[in-house]
């Protein structure tokens, strides 16, 4: 090491110019933005009170501490005692506080002025009163079918519980449905088909136990990165560890595979079978498992009666319901003729030796084998298809329900599993997987919220996309959207513009002003994360409590009490009984019913206030890690293997499903020659509505770029950096270019971040569904780039 | 108390990735134009107050990752922020990275998962949250000839060369003695510096 010489002085005179001089450089244009104002104090301040609650952003749940003085949020840090993240977070999570203190937080509830031209600020009071008669009115005049709710995997459980039980319970509507529609809703159809119950049977200490992780068109380097952390952890102790990446376009966690496999969009279900072809010709596959725990199923093949959603008869609405027949291990192995190694590689441009390398994976008992996926899979419009594909090949070879093999799917939102997929906030659902078409479980229902037989509705409501299509042509008169941003986030947006004073009520409550409260007709201003109490719970089921630990800024309030009050304008108090300052654990205890004795039973609230998260189903205070098996699920009476004792309908066995590749809705063509796919970054959460005003989020990705090949760009004639017009059959956005930067999408490809209101992503979307689970394929579109 | 994520050991050399120097030396003559043209707005390494400064303006918050002070290069960051740190004539000394002892960091090349570049502030919508800010830079001593105790939290922090010695270290904290390399045998944090919800610091669950 360098002494303290007069070198080393130089050198750090140096040093310290390069630093500044460099960032004077890359920041010259920020000299019109002040200085965020500077408050003494350090970590050890006395006035700085620590309290323990999930991060706010990813369905990774990791544990925060959270550092607050005078009422606001001043610091975080990983939680060391939080078992998920082990004291690391990511950048988003380290620059949380941040995130609640831009300037144009939302205040006071704001109401369009009768011209429609802008907004004025009223109370709450006025707020409340007109919700409650708006959708009075419109249930009086056109019934339960013209009033929804848009709702969010970011709700917390209070929030998902007071607006599921206000519209089922008290509305008696089904038009009920969460953005996680639009993210996860694929996974819970995957594991309703083959489990009759949602969730996973794994857990993150699979990430630990597994010996191959096998990632299908899964960025988790940047989309679940201190899960990442964990494996590549793993990695680094135990060198026979192996990551496969399985993707259409290079992206950091690329980087880290050990083998990266290189996929046509939408060509997954053929690689899915190829390797099951393999699999169960060469006679790799658990003979004694499939006998005592395995049934087999197929569905309705026929594309024409299934499409997709967005063209000719389906292009209003998408009712397309599989039926299922009984198959069986013979039937699968004529079916998956067609699947040899040549013609899948036909189809996927994954080569035959790639094949059978992940054949090899999967049949080799001897190994742990963990299967991840997320968006790449659920955004597909044959997801479910493909979730019903990565758990036969564990289904077929015994590689399920015991540390290090599961097929686990991970979710984006923080509560997508917690609220929207447990408490059921769906258009057909209810709390612990029942489902409204169900007289029993409506009958259980009714009872334990104490309604009148017959008063949940038996049809349900409209999916998300659906919806929107409802209200763009009118059958929907009234909306209440929480928690999110759908005039960003919606498939091909440019359907669902909005006139003002088109008949229509839109509420909108969120934290910032976002191209959704622009089209609102009444905006609530909401608390956010730690300034009210809070429930979510995340990918692995674990259920995490957290206490009100700053103020929210002017009249904001939290998203269920908003629920409650125009709930009780509406005379429906009966369904909210519970003391005004003291609702939120006897809300819980009453929630809590639903699981008992099902499998899906939560921890008290007391349990959850005092620990970091429990796994459920916790039985007698003790959490489960991994579900079905003997020896770890408390509902598992064998002394050993597993039972999947949800699957009454399979005669408490799994399903596997026999499933064919389908082609995607849209593929590229002379007109539009490119696929697109769009997705997240790192640094922004979502939309960006939170993110974009953490100045060191910002600055790392100031705005939406489209990611170009080396290859695309020379021919085009366009260099890094250069804007361009991506434009599709629907329409069209001007981006920066990015050639070899963290993504690398092949030649034929491009890759747009979605999180940019000003650069919106999807306009260029396409509608299109997955026909089982309804949520849309936001990963493969044809489009074209243009110079500008 | 869960077990922690990561251990000391590092991964081979061998397992780093290569870089270019070629590409790295283009940029760099660039650098030094940047440097040359901004002389004099450069503060000296005398003025401590004004690299305190600098040092706060990179953190949202006293404990927070820095954001990356200078613009992308070629090349990965532990090529130049080594376990000791290199000196990249005619760039600079790059400091050491801190984090090849830290449990919980599980590759050394993952800066980018905590750390951020800083490209513009076009676009930015303003922000009020205000910044916390170190007031201390001293531990406290029992009596005069005792060792001072560490004034911050070790999370993340475990190697404590990587800031108090070498070339890169702010004149106000370089530790003296250098070579003493066991620092927490004399040195030892302040107890509520590491304070964990539940264990040394009451929940604030009344509020
Ligand atoms: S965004 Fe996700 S990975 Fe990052 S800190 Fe939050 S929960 Fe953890």
């Amino acid at each position: 090491m360098t002494g303290q010489d007069s070198a080393g002085t130089d050198r750090r005179t140096f040093l310290v110019e390069l630093g500044v001089a460099a960032s004077a450089v890359t920041l010259a244009s920020c000299g019109k933005e002040p200085e965020l104002t500077q408050i003494a104090g350090d970590p050890n301040d006395p006035s700085l009170q620590w309290d323990k609650a999930p991060c706010r952003y990813c369905g990774t749940g990791c544990g925060v501490e959270v550092g607050v003085k005078d009422g606001k949020v001043a610091a975080v840090r990983g939680d060391k005692e939080a078992s998920v993240n082990r004291g690391l977070l990511c950048v988003k999570g380290y620059h949380l506080p941040a995130m609640l203190y831009g300037r144009d937080r939302l205040k006071f509830p704001m109401k369009r002025k009768a011209d429609g031209q802008g907004f004025e600020k009223i109370s709450w009071d006025e707020a409340l009163d007109l919700i409650a008669e708006k959708f009075q009115t419109t249930l009086k005049e056109h019934g339960p079918e013209a009033v929804a709710v848009y709702g969010s995997g970011q709700w917390t459980i209070f929030d998902g519980y007071a607006a599921l039980k206000w519209v089922k319970g008290g509305m008696k509507s089904n038009n009920i449905d969460p953005n996680a529609r639009l993210c996860m809703a694929s996974a819970v159809m995957g594991f309703m088909t083959q489990f009759q119950s949602d969730e996973p049977m794994g857990c993150y200490d699979d990430f630990e136990a597994g010996d191959d992780f096998i990632l299908w068109g899964n960025n988790m380097a940047e989309m679940h990165p201190v899960l990442f952390s964990r494996i590549l952890e793993h990695k680094r102790k135990d060198g026979g560890v192996r990551i496969v990446d399985i993707a259409t376009r290079w992206t950091p966690t690329s980087q880290y595979a050990d083998v990266y496999i290189e996929i046509k969009p939408g060509s997954d279900l053929a690689l899915a079978n190829g390797i099951l072809h393999l699999l169960i010709a060469s006679g790799r596959i658990d003979k004694a498992f499939i006998e005592e725990n395995v049934v087999f199923k197929r569905g309705i093949e026929d594309l024409d009666k299934i499409g997709y959603g967005c063209f000719g008869d389906q292009t209003e609405h998408y009712g397309f319901k599989d039926e299922a027949r009984d198959s069986s291990l013979d039937e699968m192995r004529e079916f998956l003729q067609d699947y040899t190694p040549a013609k899948v590689s036909e189809i996927t441009g994954v080569s035959e030796a790639q094949i059978r390398l992940l054949a090899d994976m999967y049949g080799d008992s001897s190994r742990g084998t963990v299967s991840l996926w997320c968006m790449g899979v659920n955004q597909h419009t044959r997801g479910t298809w493909m979730n019903n594909l990565i758990t036969d090949l564990h289904l077929l070879t015994g590689k399920i329900s015991r540390p290090g093999s599961n097929p686990f799917s991970l979710t984006g939102q923080p509560s997508a599993c917690g609220t929207a997929r447990e408490v059921g906030t769906l258009s057909n659902r209810l709390p612990a997987d029942m489902v409204v078409m169900n007289p029993e479980h409506r009958a259980t229902v009714e009872d334990i919220w104490n309604l009148p037989e017959g008063t949940i509705n038996p049809k349900p409501g409209y999916h998300a996309v659906d919806m929107f299509r409802a209200l763009s042509r009118g059958d929907i008169k009234a909306m209440w959207i929480q928690v999110t941003n759908p005039w960003v986030s919606l498939p091909n947006l440019t359907r669902f513009e909005r006139k003002p004073n088109d008949g229509r009520f839109i509420v909108v409550s969120d934290i910032y002003p976002t191209p959704t409260t622009a089209v609102a007709d009444l905006i609530l201003p909401s608390a956010a994360w730690v300034e009210r109490e809070g429930l979510f719970g995340n990918s692995e089921r674990r259920t995490q409590q957290w206490n009100k630990l700053a103020e929210p800024p002017g009249e904001a309030k939290e998203d269920a009490w908003q629920i409650i009050q125009v709930a009780k304008r509406m005379g429906m108090e009966n369904l909210f009984p519970w003391p005004e300052d003291n609702w939120h654990e006897p809300m819980f205890e009453e929630y809590r019913r639903f699981g008992f004795g099902h499998g899906k039973d939560l921890a008290s609230y007391e349990q959850l206030k005092g620990s970091r998260g429990l796994r459920w189903p916790v039985v007698d205070g003790k959490e489960t890690k991994y579900r079905y098996m003997a020896g770890e699920d408390p509902y598992v009476m064998k002394a050993s293997g597993v039972h999947f004792y949800k699957a009454k309908g399979y005669g408490e066995k799994a399903a596997v499903w026999l499933r064919p590749y389908q082609p995607p809705a849209e593929v590229p063509d002379e007109e539009y020659p490119l696929w697109l796919s769009t997705g997240r970054v790192l640094e922004h959460w979502h939309t960006g509505s939170m993110t974009r005003r953490v100045k060191e989020l910002h600055q790392a990705v100031p705005e939406a770029y489209v990611e170009l090949s080396r290859s695309d760009a020379a021919e085009l004639g366009i260099e890094n950096g250069q804007r361009v017009r991506v434009s599709s059959r629907r329409g069209s956005v001007e981006l920066k270019v990015k050639i070899d930067e963290r993504g690398r999408p092949p030649r034929g490809s491009v890759f747009i971040p979605f999180f940019d209101e000003l650069r919106l992503a999807n306009v260029l979307t396409l509608d299109a569904m997955d026909c089982i689970s309804k949520e849309p394929d936001y990963k493969k579109c044809a489009v074209r780039v243009e110079k500008v | 108390m869960t077990e922690s994520l990561l251990t000391s050991d590092r991964r081979s050399p061998d397992a780093r990735r290569s870089w270019r120097p070629f590409t790295l030396g283009v940029i760099a003559a660039i650098l030094v134009a940047i440097v040359l043209w901004n002389r004099e707005e450069a503060p000296s390494v005398e003025a401590a107050p004004a690299s305190h400064a600098v040092r706060a303006q990179r953190r949202q918050y006293v404990g927070a990752p820095p954001v990356i002070p200078h613009p992308p290069l070629t090349g990965q960051c532990v090529t130049c922020h080594t376990p000791k740190g290199t000196n990249r004539p005619p760039l600079g000394f790059a400091p050491a990275n801190p984090h090849t002892k830290t449990p919980g960091m599980s590759e050394e090349s993952r800066c980018r998962q905590c750390h951020a570049f800083r490209f513009t502030d076009d676009e930015f919508v303003a922000s009020d949250f205000e910044r916390l800010t170190l007031t201390r830079t001293q531990g406290s001593r029992a009596h005069s000839a005792a060792p001072p105790t560490i004034p911050h939290s070790l999370q993340m922090r475990n190697d404590c060369n990587a800031c108090h010695s070498g070339p890169a270290a702010r004149p106000e904290i370089v530790c003296k003695h250098p070579e003493r390399a066991r620092c927490t045998q004399c040195h030892v944090p302040e107890p509520k510096s590491d304070a964990v919800f539940g264990v040394s610091e009451p929940a604030s669950d009344t509020k």
